[in-house]
């Protein structure tokens, strides 16, 4: 009897100890992980609203911040210069302006890590979208071709900014550190026929209460703007191979948005712009920026996690007091003379709009506090006291920013040889000059020109430079120099900036730096 | 014939044998216990240099027959101090002797049993009940900062509750480095709740042959502790109370109204700029010395008070101990909002049934806190007290709390701000524990236990609506609820065999263990509120629907665990050890669930050889060493698996609503695993002449491997890194602990001295910057923590300077290698900072190890003196060589912030000063924003922790109220302090392993005056 109570209990641990993994396994109580996400519609819903949040992103995976999209792309071109509170306020951007770039500029990996976190979101998704039950299969094929679209945009950006990058349609593990770099002209030919292939699945329709969401006449669009900058600048400069998409069918595309999309051009061009003007008419895919009750952001140590306009708060001025109309801000990219100057100011209804000039509205302001001021701001997206947010306020100006419009279209389509470029030309010259309009002809200096007054201060201007040639884009941008502000544009890093040396070494030198670095 | 020679040596004859004869006396006396009391059965004593002896009788009774009353007659008794007493010719003499309790055959705790001290053969150091007691602890932890060596304990503030940082050997991770701490052998989150009156002793377990057995979660040391249990006899009652008043030790010395207008004036003289004061003299003539903002925030002679009652006793087979104490300290800043009380009940029983021993462990305890930040540049009640200008008066004419003009930002007015903070946290904590051990035979037992931990927390905080200056301002009133339930059991059978043949002693246990642990949390907030006060702050009074939220979950963990340890020995002289323990836990991921870790230790007790078996001098000599690996399991509970995180942070529509994103937090690693600590030491111990003087030494090395970091993966990967096991540090360093005792007549002195020195270095960062950034300070000095390869942990990285420039000249001269101006934009009177990679600017890249947080060498002294009814204790502490960053100020970033003193020894064109530049509210320089070594000043200090003087009544007193011991005395804790650093407190703690030392403005110990009685029934 002795001898069994003496046994029992140790057989009976010697049983416990088979049950452990059990008692050690346990799943996360509060949040989901990998394994157990990506199974309802309200899954990919939220797999795919966290890709368009990307857009919004400035600040890049160290949250050091200051750079979006468009001040960026002003800045490097003739358009604006750096700007701050002084030579140590961002030198980054002032880096950028003066096209010295050196191979550790912040600003360069904070753009480079934003895209690819929007690609490895986009990824994710489409990796997984066949796994998740849907009750309408046209949801499925609708949220495929919108994540697909949103990777189209930001590889877009990345080899636009890059040239030599890696391309990836799967999501990336810890071990993928050597991804060669992929040749550019794969590059195009995938954006295109990505698009291409999206198209016909996007939606025609997008319902106001979904608006900012992507539709196939944004797809249409962007192909016209890939293909032109594939023309012009990777075809010439790069050596890219031609595209199996022919002019014929994109500029059909955008004959399309012209003639049956729900877009229009807007009489009135300020209808475009302030927290009014957010998915107009003419807009056809913006970057949202504007949600009404998001009052309680405001993180400084996750910049990214904001949802406001941040390019709004640096191009502020500085020194305004109390002032019905404008806010003050840091004063990054100050306008160069050289814009200003190229504006009709009496009859071109698009300066007013599109540049703010404190002295002549009579707006108290503080020069001497503005670096490299030259007495012109940007006002596209300019912060005013009509949209202040009620609290936070530099995360939370409340601004879209298109990035393709009617107009745009229009253009792109004169360009591509429309036979209705002459009429396309003279719409969007109509609209800014009015009464005063007179009829130039659609050569493309010309509408290179319009491009430049049309879409002042909206990140385009450097691209299309760069469409005219590596030697007119240095003989621009070199004749913005002034004392103090030595800007090198050099021909030989065919305006592309470094690859981040972070990112080389990281990637176990697989990664090759870019030519003139 | 009448021999002249023969009568003399016949009367010496006579002489000698009749004084030998009619001189043989008696002594006789008593002989107790000193600490019971108890008569002492089988005391040997002996004139010393005879073989005269005799032994005490059953009443503790002896009566010894010597030739004269000369001499010294020695009093030895096994567990016990040997004695000496002269009988100086005495009749009578009666003698107490002490328990031996410093080196012996007494038992200590060691992991999953007991063993005889000079039988262990790992690094365990211990305290007892009494050591604890005298410390008076406000924080438990106290009571091991300086007792024991190779246990580092940093305050990390003065304010009541405030934890203490405890670091064993130094610092092994980049993570979580707090050690294991057990309480009756239940693991526990925290020790604030233990009455420090509960308890009988602490074992700390140091080095890794004797942490093994706690395998994952032992490499960053073991601390034990064994609550108080009954002892057969009558009831005791016992109580213990104090009561005391706190003050601040010290104030910083910061400008006073007058100074700070001129200095604020030269400030901006030397922009040049306007002067913000140029009615100077009518000011000073109208406020004087203006106000004097830390008198306005410190409570002064804040109370103090401490009681425990306790009741024990039994029969032999059951006995219990009761007890009951209530605490209440307030703290001596902030009064009424910084303050800490706290009400506990234990009962401890012990029961015997046959075969059988088993016995409980209950204690229920109830907290309530208030508090301040203690440590925080921006909001602290002490920096907006350091930084506000003394010009501005604490209440305006109106009498409603002033605001200041000058100050901005968080600086506003700290006695307003007092006002405003409204927060409470209450605690009700339940452990209790069962136990049995069943003895099947002489040699063989199982001993099964069951602990369960169950705690409730809350914490409500009122806001309310008030408007002080700066950007402190709160439009809204609102109202925040947390509650928290933890529970966690355990439950652990241990089996062992002991068996003896011949001289051969060994013994084996073998145990299994599991432990499970959660908890449960539940919040919210709601905004204005219908009644503003803190009474009615809950969250059913506010309303407004659109902007409330809420929040609840729960986290959890488990463990299990197989562990085997075998002791053998010969003839006590010679030991070995081997210790296999095996781990499984919830926490490391599915592929790398079980960790194994082995120790091993031998041991040679000397002293025991028959070389030195009869020595004289050297009473005890062991020597020991000993190999082991452990582990942490503090990597967070689900690390290992990326989870779904989601974020709200875009918007579509017309009138645009928010959406909600989900992603995955980072790339996954299902590789994690513990961080593992390899260690080895060498222990030497030595007593002497009887035990009375002991010296004990370790060397040890430390390797912490597998150190949580951010894997190296580039940004194009998209995704956070995954967390990897890439880092090691190394620790390795001596400790001493010595100590002396002699008993002289009526005098007793005992000394005890440990001094601890250990050295910090990073050996590999395997991440893709191959460093670590830490914490900054404030605005604009980021990173001013940082951990490097080759560095202590958490080391100060800033820039280096050489001086201040005296003139222009020597500003153009200063150049680099190739003749560039360094500092261009440098003045006269601004700091010199070295171009460490001579690249012609001061940058980043220029930035060196410019200090180190952590101690090169800490020490402590204690001193027990007793003469008669009196006694004296005395503890002194120090550490030396840690430095600390004086990150309070906001100069900076503000313009107009307040100074400390040193700044009248400013650079000026008359003081030509090489310590302190010039002042300048541009500082285009940078000699206020760059972190350098002008922020670092020497933190060494030596306290005078404890001081305590008690008289115990004669028993002809106390046996008239029917008391055995009445015992009054006086304390003081922090009486003395000798330090060099000039800010609140050089006791600056750990607020993240990567942000230690960095003074934001502490809140300072404080000075305690305390007076209470012991009583004995």
């Amino acid at each position: 009897m002795k001898r069994i109570t003496q046994i029992i209990p140790l057989v009976g641990l010697l049983l416990l100890a088979g049950c452990m993994d059990d008692f050690l396994d346990h799943k996360p109580p509060i949040q989901r992980t990998q394994d157990n996400f990506f199974q309802t519609k309200s899954d990919a819903e939220q797999a795919l609203y966290a890709i368009y949040e990307v857009l919004t992103f400035h600040h890049g995976r160290q949250n050091t911040g200051f750079h979006p999209y468009d001040l960026m792309v002003n800045v490097l071109s003739d358009d604006a210069y750096g700007g701050g509170s002084g030579p140590g306020d961002q030198p980054d951007i002032v880096d950028f302006n003066e096209h010295n770039i050196s191979v550790t500029n912040d600003k360069a990996l904070g753009l480079w890590s934003d895209r690819y976190t929007g690609i490895y979101r986009a990824n994710l998704l489409l990796d997984n979208i066949d796994d998740i039950r849907f009750e309408n299969e046209q949801d499925r094929v609708v949220m495929a071709a919108e994540a697909r679209f949103l990777r189209v945009l930001f590889y877009f950006e990345l080899v636009k900014f890059f040239g030599n990058v890696p391309l990836f349609e799967r999501p990336l593990v810890a071990a993928d550190i050597r991804m060669e770099q992929t040749d550019p002209g794969l590059v195009y030919e995938f954006l295109v026929t990505e698009l291409a292939d999206i198209i016909p699945d996007l939606r025609d329709v997008v319902p106001p209460a979904e608006a900012g969401r992507a539709s196939s006449w944004a797809a249409k669009s962007m192909l016209g703007r890939i293909f032109l900058y594939h023309r012009d600048y990777a075809q010439p400069v790069l050596g890219a191979g031609p595209l199996s998409v022919s002019e014929g069918e994109v500029l059909g595309h955008l004959e399309d948005v012209v003639n049956n999309s729900p877009h229009r051009l807007l009489d009135d061009f300020s209808a475009l712009w302030g927290r009014a003007g957010n998915n107009n008419p003419e807009a056809i895919f913006s970057v949202q920026h504007g949600a009404a009750a998001l009052s309680a952001f405001g993180d400084w140590g996750f910049l990214n996690g904001s949802f406001g306009n941040w390019a709004s708060q640096m191009s502020g001025i500085r020194g305004i007091l109390f002032d019905a109309t404008y806010i003050a801000g840091w004063s990054f990219q100050p306008v160069t003379p050289n814009l200003v100057e190229a504006f009709d100011q009496d009859t071109d209804s698009r300066y007013f709009l599109s540049i703010f000039d404190p002295v002549a509205e009579n707006v108290t302001h503080r020069p001497e506090e503005m670096h490299q001021w030259q007495g012109y701001a940007f006002k596209k997206f300019y912060p005013r006291r009509a949209d202040l947010p009620s609290v936070n306020v530099p995360f939370n100006w409340p601004y879209n920013r298109p990035v393709v419009r009617f107009a745009d279209v229009l253009l792109m389509a004169a360009e591509l040889g429309s036979p209705n470029a002459q009429d396309y030309f003279d719409q969007v010259r109509r609209r800014s000059y009015g009464d005063d309009f007179v009829q130039i002809p659609a050569t493309r200096e010309n509408i290179m020109e319009e491009r430049r007054l049309e879409f002042a201060g909206e990140g385009l201007r450097y691209w299309d430079l760069l469409r005219m040639g590596l030697d007119t884009a240095a003989q621009k941008i070199n004749a913005q120099a002034i004392q103090d502000v030595p800007i090198n544009f050099r021909t030989d890093r065919l305006g592309l900036l470094p690859i981040p040396q972070s990112e080389i070494s990281l990637s176990d030198n697989t990664l090759v730096q870019n030519p003139g670095y | 014939m009448y021999n002249y020679k023969s009568l003399l040596l016949m009367l010496t004859a006579v002489i000698l044998f009749g004084a030998t004869k009619a001189d043989a006396q008696t002594v006789r006396g008593t002989v107790v216990d000193d600490e019971t009391g108890e008569t002492l059965i089988g005391v040997n004593i002996m004139l010393h240099g005879t073989n005269i002896g005799t032994t005490t009788d059953i009443n503790g009774e002896y009566s010894l027959t010597v030739p004269d009353r000369e001499g010294t007659l020695v009093f030895r008794y096994v567990g016990f101090v040997t004695q000496r007493v002269q009988i100086d010719g005495r009749e009578e003499i009666n003698v107490a002797l002490d328990p031996d309790i410093i080196y012996g055959d007494e038992l200590i705790m060691v992991g999953y049993g007991l063993q005889q001290r000079s039988l262990v053969t790992g690094a365990i150091s211990r305290i007892e009940s009494r050591d604890i007691e005298q410390a008076a602890p406000l924080r438990l932890e106290q009571a091991l900062q300086g007792r024991t060596a190779g246990v580092t304990v940093i305050q990390n503030s003065g304010q009541p509750g405030s934890p203490a940082t405890v670091r064993i050997r130094g610092i092994g991770t980049t993570g979580d480095a707090e050690p294991l701490y057990l309480v009756d052998g239940m693991p526990v989150g925290g020790i604030d709740y233990l009455n420090p009156a509960d308890i009988a002793s602490i074992e700390v377990l140091k080095d890794a042959s004797a942490t093994a057995i706690y395998g994952a979660r032992g490499a960053n040391g073991v601390v034990m502790i064994t609550t108080r249990q009954g002892s057969p006899g009558p009831i005791q009652v016992n109580y213990t109370g104090y009561v005391g008043f706190q003050n601040p030790w010290k104030e910083t010395d910061l400008l006073n109204a007058p100074d700070y207008m001129k200095i604020m004036n030269e400030s901006y003289a030397n922009d040049g700029s306007t002067i913000p004061f140029p009615d100077i003299e009518d000011r000073i003539a109208a406020i004087g010395e203006g106000t004097n903002w830390q008198e306005e925030v410190f409570f002064y002679n804040a109370p103090v008070t401490d009681h425990t009652l306790r009741l024990s006793g039994g029969t032999e087979t059951s006995t219990y101990m009761a007890s009951m104490s209530y605490r209440q300290q307030d703290g001596i800043v902030a009064e009424g909002k910084s303050n800490f009380e706290r009400l506990s009940f234990r009962v401890n029983s012990n029961h015997q049934r046959g075969r059988l021993d088993y016995g409980t462990r209950v204690t229920y305890t109830q907290k309530t806190t208030r508090g301040i930040d203690p440590n925080e540049e921006f909001g602290g009640i002490m920096a907006r007290a350091s930084n506000i200008d003394p010009v501005t008066p604490v209440f305006d004419e109106d009498g409603n709390f002033a605001s200041s003009p000058f100050a901005s930002q968080e600086v506003v007015n700290p006695v307003a701000f007092i006002d405003v903070i409204n927060s409470e946290w209450n605690e009700d904590k339940f452990v209790g524990g069962v136990f049995g051990n069943f003895n099947f035979t002489d040699r063989l037992s199982l001993r099964s236990t069951l602990d369960i931990d169950l705690a409730y927390g809350s914490n409500r905080t009122f806001t309310p609506v008030y408007d002080l200056g700066g950007n402190v301002f709160n439009t809204t009133s609102s109202a925040f609820q947390q509650q928290n339930k933890w529970i966690t059991w355990q439950t652990s059978h241990v089996l062992r065999y002991q068996d003896q043949i011949q001289n051969h002693n060994f013994s084996v246990l073998g145990g299994f263990e599991l432990l499970d642990s959660r908890n449960e949390f539940l919040g919210g907030v709601a905004f204005n509120l219908t009644m503003e006060s803190f009474d009615n702050a809950w969250l059913s009074v506010g309303t407004d629907e659109e902007n409330q939220s809420n929040f609840g979950g729960m986290g959890l963990e488990s463990l299990a665990s197989y562990f085997t340890r075998v002791n053998y020995d010969y003839d006590n002289k010679y030991m070995l050890e081997g210790v296999l323990r095996v781990d499984g836990s919830s926490k490391f991921g599915p592929d790398d669930r079980w960790a194994v870790f082995p120790a091993f230790s031998l041991g040679w007790v000397l002293s025991r050889e028959d070389f030195l078996r009869d020595n004289d001098v050297i009473s005890y000599l062991k020597l020991r060493g000993g190999w082991g690996q452990n582990g942490s399991d503090n990597i967070g509970q689900f690390t290992y698996t990326p989870l779904i995180t989601t974020h709200a942070g875009y918007g579509f529509g017309m009138t645009p609503s928010i959406i909600t994103g989900a992603y995955p937090t980072q790339i996954a690693n299902p590789n994690l695993r513990w961080e593992t600590s390899e260690q080895a030491n060498i222990g030497l111990e030595t007593a002497f002449l009887d035990h009375r003087l002991y010296f004990n030494f370790d060397v040890y090395n430390k390797e912490t491997k597998g150190l949580l970091l951010a894997a190296p993966i580039p940004a194009f990967i998209g995704n956070a890194p995954p967390v990897v096991n890439g880092g090691t540090v190394r620790n390795r360093g001596f400790e001493i602990e010595s100590g002396f005792r002699q008993i002289m007549g009526d005098w007793r002195v005992s000394l005890s001295l440990t001094g601890t020195y250990n050295k910090n270095e990073v050996t590999a960062i395997d991440n893709d910057e191959g460093r670590l950034f830490g914490a900054g300070v404030s605005t604009s000095m980021d990173h001013v923590a940082m951990a490097m390869v080759g560095k202590p942990i958490a080391f100060f990285w800033g820039y280096e300077t050489a001086g201040i420039f005296q003139t222009q000249e020597e500003v153009q001269n200063h150049v680099n290698s190739e003749g560039v101006v360094i500092q261009p934009s440098a003045r006269p009177g601004d700091l010199i900072f070295v171009d460490h990679n001579d690249d012609g600017q001061i940058t980043a890249e220029d930035r060196v190890k410019i200090g180190n947080p952590y101690p090169d060498f800490t020490m402590g002294f204690n001193m027990d003196l007793d003469w008669r009814n009196w006694d004296l204790n005395m503890f002194w502490y120090g550490s030396f060589g840690n430095d600390i960053f004086t990150g309070g100020t906001r100069r900076h970033d503000l313009p107009m912030p307040n100074w400390k003193e040193d700044v009248l020894d400013r650079w000026t064109e008359e003081n030509p000063s090489t310590s302190h530049p010039r002042v300048t509210i541009r500082d285009p320089n940078g000699n206020y924003t760059r972190p350098s070594d002008f922020f670092i000043e020497d933190g060494s200090f030596v306290r005078l922790r404890n001081i305590s003087l008690g008289y115990t009544l004669p028993p002809r007193i106390t046996d008239l109220a029917g008391a055995s011991r009445l015992r009054v005395y006086v304390a003081a804790q922090n009486l003395l302090t000798f330090t060099g650093y000039s800010g609140h407190d050089p006791e600056i703690g750990a607020y993240g392993p990567l942000n230690v030392g960095i003074d934001r403005n502490i809140y300072p110990q404080a000075r305690t005056v305390t007076m209470g009685i012991n009583l004995d029934f």
